[in-house]
């Protein structure tokens, strides 16, 4: 399923050019070209392609684009706010993130030329938001690019390439029913590279630094479920580890918002909680520095790990989806007893009719009297 | 006077043919009920006796004086008539009395076994059903002194109104006990039963946990819903397991009706034909279907259906119970479907499914009722004891003529 | 001759965002405001349950999060008529409140400083100068030691050193118009971090109530998340503390160092109030965070924004607040890629249409505006005027009205930095005013709707929840509702319509729009492009790096997402049905 994250190797991205067969010839073409880029401060010489070749050799952080697509930017918000990998050490220390239009300095072709020179070199590829197909891609542009081709461009020297949220993962709420601007998630559009799906919308902010700093502490992709999902936080079911799992389990449910139940932290599962369909490590790691998350705070689970969730797992406060079809639409309860209803009432008519036909036949028989069964009296007695 | 006289015989009334119980044989039994006053004017004896005289011309051979016969009223629904000089066996001809009339007018006037009343209940029931109206034959020995002893019942005489006339083949019309379903399958049919409840009532439960808030005052509820929850998972593993054994059996199983090439009922055009058929019966459109021993064509696509749909069940049911394992590569693979249709579309298919199982198991029960009161051929019961009843010289279709 | 100057991606804001102009001389002669995303979510929500529909229109915006949903569901309540209780009111006020600061500080920090401050200069800064420098200032932010001054300078001397700049590669480092001393780049920098820390821990108010954040969930006549002094299961004292604490930090952080920062950058690049003024027109229905679900006009208000009526400032006279009427809103589509029905006319949102026409070149492409249609972003008018929205219309709405903390903290900056009140439309003012905002709003949410909702709380006030609007068959067959509130980024209104218990209409008016939109059909251009190019004055010194127009552009605090949303193509007059 994973494959080894090649370029971080060697402790320098000089060796590890070396390595990959880059001659210093061929660096030295490359940094001239980055030469006007890196003059630092107001007044500084301008330095030379010498000079940032020595420094770019010397690069010891891998360097990141964390590109944003069709989407909310909700995705970035929850890494600002994780506590664990906090994104500054990600961004000042960890990582040299080049390219992300959120935090970065630059803007127009200055961004534009730090995402150029940053996949020029293989680097690690985060993705927020998902990739609109219809139209030519005219329903999101970048620099005048569609947003397929700026991931296209993006994951060609990738090592790694990290979907990271719902849009990314498979288009979340825009690629919902009817999907107006076709939107697919990178893995639909990346096909020849392993995609790490870091769904969620938002994903746990702590779960998005988390996969990031994995790939440097183990120089490899997360192990994944069956989704691209990475086990460490999509490995349990929300149920299954979820606190209030034992009021489920006893039968202790809240019936309706602000009840009894609900102020005693009873289990959600009546009022259309997805905990039971969701793969999600929500319980277990909480959101915002452990503050609380959402069963927690009363709400169901809407499920928003999972694919089509804004269509599979709706209505949300309903424990199964509707039954839709024909133009009508019904919860699976009233679908299913209209079933049962439709069919005993079925069966009362054949029966019925079973009945008339019969006692048609019977009637038939009584309309011929026949003095031998005493039907007239004929006879003597009276 | 004869039995067998030159009485006019109505055109629209059959004779059909006569159930016998007693020791008489059919010809013996119409005869019998062809003892009528000469000037009869009833179509019934008409019919009667002209049958005596096609049929069993040799039987015609008793007499009847007119003062011997008490007719039928209204109020008492048989005639006795004294019958002279009829060729009962070879030791000659006998004197007896013959009781002639309704059934349950007649029955009262005997005293057969409770047997035998079910008996010829059953087959006169069948004969109504089929248009044909049951005159019930009783007779008593003639004492010499003019006594007339015990009434016993003979069978009765099938007497049609408009019906057509009787293919001469089936006049000796009696019920035959078949053995039909195995043990195994009648074994495997009411686990089902019992498994296929007890996972409606968990499942049901585990949609919708109707059960009363009474734990709301915080007294211990125990462990309610994984005590339903761990009632699903247990039938199910027995319903896999059956499932597993008929599966088997339709591959390894030497009993025609077990093996799969049951599933598939539509070999021959003629299966076709009589699928529509069939399907003509059930909407009205004719009122004789063709006879089947064991299941229908229609039958069998249902319970091939029920068959995939339980299938199905235990599919869905297991990608979800996979998903407490998902380390585990078998329960990994066991919950494949749920990475293409998602839990809840999981959940809600295996809901609908039961629902739709319920429906099968209502027109189910339906019919199985339906054909058993129609037919008298005791479908119920040989969902138990294995065995159906069919009319001797009946014609399935499945089977050899009986 | 005019040169011709792309900026695309704008970085540093929510959504994509393209800017186009034409420059002459150093000065911008003409410029286009181009939104490149679409996604339609409008048409997505249509058939779908109300109940749900916060939950998909919520995803509008992630740094805007919670606004869209609590847009949503007041506006569904006002349909089908559930009255959420106080207790719930109160705490998506304190939850919208708390949005507001995060966001307000989120942009200034991280969004918008990186305009005025320069990373690489930090670099050689003196820790004890910083120390100083902040001290100069007023900020009396506890992060302002030595230690931490160092240990920053220290951070960002190894990146500059390493060659591997991160998020500032590519910054315009080397352009003349930075202008901090050293040592203010350094505090500011230290700022920027602390400020990454501070929202982290503040934003969990909305966590404690939504369960997560960004996204906290919300619900239809009331919130889900129980309160109740005497149950560990639902949010008592423990929680009361903690938000209590977040608040306190919330109060220091927005005086102590946003506040000081904000009026010092302000001082240094003074000549920014007279750079980037759009059209003088205001429209606001309150202080940030009032709610109101239905017509402000004859809605009650739902919380403690009661200080401040709506109301329109109209061609620059700040002398006089015209009442606010709903009406004479209408949206152009003459330079959208959409088309009317009726052809190129205004039309109110109530009976506004979308239908998709896109005429632009296909991606890759390099130059839009000489296309008519160049943007996904309608333009709203208010009685045919380009208006702006946000901060500075509330700032503005709130000192006309005489809102007293407004006018104090107003009347403070204005004489310290030698300005006038109608050079707060401007780029500097749009950004001054935002830290004005943010200081009164974090103070009613300390001073009056947390103190109130404790004091609720207290009596026993436990309910959060009205339960007879629940469920579908207790709403009307056809109902109609919307909402107006005060979010971050200015006026924000839904508008629902329900048929057979499902959403037959959905339509949002967001405050980005109002700022983004393009040109109309009399040619009158949007805000953006008036700020821009609106007096022919604002500088490019260097088309390679637009510093200055970043500047100004960040100053509206764009929101890209919000701002493009597609209607109904089946949308009717709603007029008639709310009231």
């Amino acid at each position: 399923m994973s494959q080894p994250v090649e370029v971080w190797r060697e402790p320098t991205l000089g060796e590890n050019l070396t390595r990959a067969g880059v001659t210093r010839r061929d660096f030295l073409a490359f940094c001239g070209a980055l030469a006007g880029v890196f003059a630092l401060g107001p007044g500084a010489p301008r330095a030379s392609a010498e000079e940032i070749a020595d420094k770019l050799a010397a690069v010891t952080k891998p360097s990141v684009v964390w590109l944003q697509l069709q989407e909310c930017t909700g995705c970035m918000e929850s890494a600002l706010r994780s506590g664990g990998t906090t994104v500054e050490e990600i961004v000042l220390r960890l990582l040299s993130v080049n390219y992300n239009e959120l935090v970065m300095a630059a803007a127009g072709d200055a961004a534009n030329q730090a995402l150029a020179q940053t996949n020029a070199e293989p680097h690690i590829l985060v993705v927020n938001g998902s990739v609109p197909l219809k139209d030519g891609g005219i329903y999101c542009t970048i620099g005048g690019e569609s947003a397929e081709a700026v991931l296209r461009e993006s994951a060609k020297n990738a090592v790694a390439v990290l979907a990271v949220g719902a849009c990314a993962v498979w288009g979340s709420v825009q690629a919902s029913r009817p999907n107006p601007t076709g939107a697919v998630g990178v893995d639909a559009i990346i096909r020849d590279k392993p995609v790490i799906n870091v769904s969620g919308c938002p994903p746990i902010g702590e779960v998005i630094t988390a996969a990031v700093a994995y790939l440097l502490a183990h120089d490899d992709v997360p192990k994944t479920d069956a989704e691209g999902r990475p086990l460490f936080a999509y490995d349990q079911r929300i149920h299954d580890s979820c606190p209030r799992r034992a009021h489920f389990d006893a039968g202790q449910y809240v019936r309706s918002f602000d009840d009894e139940a609900a102020r005693n932290g009873w289990c959600l599962y009546e009022m259309g909680c997805k905990g039971p369909s969701t793969f999600s490590a929500c319980p277990i790691f909480q959101w915002n520095m452990h503050t609380s998350w959402p069963i927690g705070a009363g709400h169901p689970c809407i499920g928003c790990t999972e694919r089509d969730f804004f269509d599979r797992f709706t209505p949300f406060y309903q424990a199964l989806p509707n039954v839709r079809g024909f133009g009508v639409e019904a919860t699976a309860e009233k679908v299913g007893w209209g079933l049962v209803g439709a069919t005993v009432a079925g069966v009362a008519v054949h029966a019925g009719l079973t009945a008339v036909r019969h006692a048609t036949s019977r009637k038939a028989q009584a309309a011929e009297p026949l003095e031998a069964f005493g039907d007239t009296s004929s006879g003597g007695g009276e | 006077m004869t039995l067998a006289g030159d009485r006019i015989r109505p055109p629209n009334l059959t004779i059909g043919g006569a159930f016998t119980i007693g020791q008489l044989n059919e010809g013996h039994v119409i005869a019998l009920a062809a003892a009528a006053p000469t000037d009869s004017l009833d179509p019934v004896d008409g019919a009667l006796a002209a049958t005596v005289a096609s049929e069993w011309p040799d039987l015609a051979a008793g007499s009847v004086s007119d003062d011997e016969i008490d007719p039928a009223t209204k109020q008492r629904r048989h005639s006795v008539t004294v019958v002279r000089g009829f060729p009962l066996s070879d030791d000659g001809p006998a004197d007896l009395v013959v009781m002639r009339g309704s059934l349950e007018s007649v029955l009262a006037q005997t005293d057969a076994r409770r047997g035998d009343r079910s008996n010829i209940r059953r087959n006169a029931a069948w004969a109504e059903r089929h248009g044909w109206r049951p005159l019930a034959v009783a007779t008593a020995p003639l004492g010499a002194d003019g006594s007339v002893g015990k009434f016993s019942i003979q069978g009765f005489v099938e007497v049609g109104v408009d019906k057509p006339p009787r293919d001469p083949d089936h006049w000796s019309a009696n019920w035959v006990r078949l053995n039909v379903w195995s043990a195994s399958l009648r074994l495997q049919h009411w686990l089902n039963v019992a498994t296929i409840f007890i996972l409606s009532c968990t499942g049901y439960i585990i949609m919708d946990p109707f059960f009363g808030p009474e734990a709301r005052a915080g007294a211990e509820t125990g462990f309610q819903m994984g005590g339903v929850r761990f009632g699903h998972f247990a039938a199910a593993f027995l319903w896999v397991v059956l499932g597993a054994s008929r599966v088997i059996s339709a591959f390894v199983s030497r009993d025609k009706h077990l093996r799969w090439t049951e599933w598939w009922p539509l070999k021959r055009r003629q299966d076709l034909r009589n699928l529509g058929e069939v399907l003509q019966y059930y909407t009205f459109i004719k009122a004789e279907s063709p006879l089947f021993v064991a299941h229908n064509p229609l039958q069998h696509l249902t319970y091939a259906g029920v068959y995939v749909a339980c299938g199905v069940q235990m599919i869905t049911g297991f990608a979800l119970f996979g998903l407490y394992h998902p380390t585990n590569p078998f329960w990994a693979l066991v919950s494949t479907p749920v990475h293409w249709f998602g839990i809840p579309g999981i959940r809600l298919f295996h809901t609908m499914m039961m629902f739709a199982l319920w429906a099968f198991v209502i027109v189910h029960v339906y019919l199985a009722v339906r054909a058993d009161s129609l037919e008298r051929h005791g479908g119920i019961s040989s969902m138990i004891n294995g065995g159906v009843w069919l009319k001797r010289g009946a014609k399935p279709v499945d089977a050899p003529e009986i | 001759m005019a040169e011709r100057v792309v900026i695309d991606p704008i970085t540093r804001i929510e959504g994509h965002l393209r800017i186009e102009l034409e420059a002459d001389a150093g000065k911008i002669t003409d410029a286009w405001s181009e939104t490149t995303q679409f996604r339609g979510l409008e048409e997505i929500v249509t058939g779908r349950d109300p109940r749900d529909v916060w939950a998909f229109v919520q995803r509008i915006c992630g740094v805007c999060t919670s606004v869209h949903a609590i847009a949503s569901i007041s506006a569904v309540e006002n349909a089908i008529g559930s009255v959420p209780p106080p207790q719930a009111r109160l705490i998506r006020d304190m939850v919208l409140a708390s949005q507001e600061v995060q966001d307000h500080v989120i942009h200034f920090y991280h969004l918008h400083a990186l305009d005025f401050v320069n990373v690489a200069a930090a670099a050689g800064a003196d820790p004890a100068a910083a120390v100083d420098f902040a001290r100069q200032i007023g900020s009396t932010w506890r992060g302002n030691t030595i230690e931490r001054m160092t240990e920053v300078r220290d951070t960002v001397e190894a990146i500059v050193s390493s060659g591997q700049l991160s998020i500032f590669t590519g910054g315009y480092w080397d352009h003349p118009d930075y202008r901090l001393p050293p040592e203010a780049n350094l505090m500011a920098v230290a700022h920027y971090l602390d400020a990454l820390e501070f929202q982290r821990s503040m934003i969990r108010i909305g966590t404690v109530f939504g369960g997560k954040n960004p996204h906290p969930n919300f619900l239809v006549g009331g919130m889900a998340c129980t309160i109740d002094q005497e149950r560990s299961e639902s949010i008592n004292q423990v929680q009361v503390d903690d938000i209590k604490k977040w608040i306190a930090e919330s109060v220091d952080f927005v005086r102590s160092c946003y506040v000081p920062d904000a009026l010092a950058i302000a001082g240094v690049y003074k000549d920014y109030f007279d750079i980037g003024a759009a059209q003088p027109n205001f429209f606001a229905v309150g202080m940030a965070g009032a709610t109101f679900a239905g017509n402000p006009a004859d809605t009650p208000v739902e919380n403690a924004h009661t200080e401040v009526e709506a109301g329109v400032i109209l061609d620059g006279d700040y002398s006089r607040v015209h009442p606010f009427d709903p009406s004479k809103i209408a949206e152009w589509v003459s330079s959208a890629w959409y088309s009317y029905s009726g052809g190129d006319v205004g039309l109110t949102p109530d009976v506004g249409e979308t239908t998709v026409d896109y005429t632009g070149p296909k991606p890759p492409y390099e130059w839009l505006a000489d296309n008519r249609e160049y943007t996904w972003c309608k333009a709203p008018r208010y009685d045919g005027k380009p208006i702006q929205v946000g901060p500075v219309a509330r700032v503005l709405l709130a000192y006309l009205r005489g809102h007293e903390r407004t006018v104090e903290i107003v009347d403070d900056a204005v004489a310290k930095l030698g300005i006038e009140i109608a050079q707060l439309n401007s780029t500097a003012g749009r950004t001054l005013a935002r830290a004005v905002e943010c200081l009164t709003s974090v103070e009613i949410l300390a001073e009056r709707t947390f103190p109130e909702f404790v004091d609720r709380l207290k009596k026993g006030d436990i309910e959060v929840f009205d339960a007879t609007k629940w469920e579908p068959s207790s709403w009307p067959s056809e109902c109609a509702g919307r909402s107006f509130v005060e979010v971050a980024r200015g006026n924000l209104s839904h508008w629902v319509r329900i048929k057979s218990g499902k959403v037959s209409h959905y339509q949002a008016v967001v405050p980005t729009t109002w700022l983004a939109g393009g040109r109309d059909a009399e040619g009158q251009v949007g805000p953006y492009e008036a700020s821009l190019a609106g007096d022919g004055q604002h500088p490019l010194v260097d088309p390679a790096q637009p510093l200055e127009p970043l500047r100004t552009v960040h100053s509206f605090d764009p929101c890209m997402s919000c701002a493009v949303h597609v209607l109904d193509p089946d949308g009717r007059d709603l007029a008639a049905v709310t009231s």
